[in-house]
């Protein structure tokens, strides 16, 4: 079953395997990037279906990774759900 | 920090998900964004009742330890069952209640037995009787089926209502039957408890009268400022004194007017919503499932047109354009209902086997239908992607 393609972009190890652990459990296809900048950079080609953008991140934030993506035409239309620490 | 999701949401996320994550959830904010879920549905898994909120442990962060050894238990436990079931002879099991039309819960059903290794035509026979028939008006139908497939002699016999369940125990008491989508076991007189059944039912329970008040109480917290509710009954349903009777106690304790229909289904369901037109009332309460079911986009049609929020006991009401359910997932109850016949043809005695209650439930918001009504669902309510 070639299932949705969803990028996750978290540089905590862990917390990146739990999703893609669930997310390829219900039938989906994921890419990982570590930082932002390569999270913009694995969009790109391939556009996934949708991003899980951690919010905090060494260097680019994902604030600032979701206003590159969106001023893309080609990434623009992705959705992106935001995953975060919350306090 | 609500700050910080303030913040972010206003950044242009199409959703938030807090960490650690929880799985159903996310997995609903998934489905929804990349549209497994249809547009302008929303649906919130809850791992327990909202009711039992107080205190406790939160069971709801399942980590992922506990996740991996979920998924490895049940990739496991497949085949060795399987295994086990073929070298067997082929079982005949009953079957009464949705047909395959119904929403896909017999093939959930078929799927629950396939995955306990059962491949129906190979090592297990299954005899249908549905009760659609019987529940658009044709209650003759009841003891008819129930009558047959006793006289079939299957090793067991899957129920789905209560109508269906009290008519196949009318006819025996010695072949094991497990009910799917009974609201109250005890009250319908199925069981003795649901520890110790003691006879020959056993299965799951909906727990849906114990809903009832939850319903009520969304309904007043989605909806502030509408006190006058409508409440629908089907005069057919052995259940329903019991449910009018929790649906009045629980509007008596939130201060909301309760005005209680019992009618029948569906013939009478078009008058009914023009009398709680006319009555002005706020919202309308639907008491149960069954013909309701059945009737579920008509009813939806009409609570619409009547420009009613509704509530509901089931989550196929509201994909089929009602506004709110919170319920036990019907879904999931019919592919447990798999394990059930698992341990009777393995031996197991329906009065040593407990009555299974839900623990998981689900609130599920029509956002289209919400949008159509003209109301802003509380935020608090819904998760991930909501435009």
């Amino acid at each position: 079953m070639a299932g949705e393609l969803i990028l996750i972009v978290e540089d905590n190890e862990k917390n990146r395997t739990l999703e893609r652990d669930i997310l390829q459990f219900h039938g989906y296809r994921t890419v990982e990037a570590h930082t932002a900048e390569e999270g913009i950079r694995l969009a790109q080609p391939t556009p996934p279906a949708l991003v899980l953008m951690d919010i905090q991140l060494p260097g680019m934030n994902g604030i600032e990774a979701l206003h590159r993506l969106r001023s893309d035409p080609r990434t623009r239309a992705i959705p992106v759900i935001a995953v975060t620490a919350s306090g | 920090m609500t700050q910080d999701r303030r913040k972010i949401m206003a950044a242009g996320f199409d959703g938030y998900q807090a960490k650690p994550i929880e799985v159903t959830q996310f997995v609903a904010a998934v489905h929804t964004a990349v549209g497994r879920l249809a547009p302008g549905e929303f649906s919130v898994t809850l791992t327990r009742p909202l009711h039992r909120d107080a205190g406790g442990p939160d069971d709801r962060v399942m980590d992922r330890r506990a996740f991996i050894g979920t998924l490895a238990g049940s990739l496991l436990a497949a085949p060795l069952a399987a295994k086990a079931q073929l070298q067997g002879n082929v079982r005949t099991i009953g079957f009464f209640g949705p047909p395959p039309s119904a929403g896909g819960l017999v093939q959930t059903f078929q799927q629950g037995l396939r995955d306990l290794g059962y491949v129906e035509g190979q090592n297990i026979k299954i005899e249908y009787r549905y009760t659609d028939q019987a529940l658009r008006g044709h209650p003759d139908l009841f003891p008819r089926y129930a009558a047959e497939l006793v006289r079939l002699k299957p090793e067991v016999i899957v129920v789905s209502v209560t109508e269906a369940a009290l008519a196949v125990k009318q006819v025996t008491s010695t072949i094991p039957i497990v009910t799917v989508s009974v609201p109250d076991p005890v009250a319908a007189g199925l069981v003795a408890s649901l520890a110790r059944p003691g006879g020959n039912v056993t299965g799951l329970s909906r727990e849906s009268r114990d809903l009832i008040g939850k319903h009520l109480q969304l309904l007043k917290e989605t909806l502030p400022g509408n006190n006058r509710v409508g409440a629908l009954a089907n005069s057919e349903d052995p259940l329903k004194s019991a449910m009018v009777a929790d649906a009045e106690e629980a509007a008596r304790s939130l201060g909301l007017q309760l005005k209680v229909m019992e009618i029948a289904v569906p013939s009478a369901l078009e008058g009914a919503f023009s009398a709680m037109h006319s009555d002005k009332a706020d919202a309308v309460l639907v008491l149960g499932g069954g013909a309701f079911y059945l009737n579920r986009t008509h009813i939806a049609d009409l609570a619409l047109s009547n420009r009613l929020p509704s509530v509901f006991q089931n989550r196929e009401f509201v994909e089929a354009g009602g506004l709110l359910s919170y319920a036990p997932s019907t879904t999931a109850n019919y592919r447990r209902a798999a394990f059930f016949v698992d341990k009777i043809l393995k031996g197991a005695k329906p009065a040593d086997l407990p009555v299974e209650q839900p623990t998981k439930f689900e609130l599920v918001i029509n956002l289209k239908t919400a949008k159509a009504l003209g109301l802003t669902i509380p935020r608090r309510s819904c998760s991930g992607r909501t435009r």
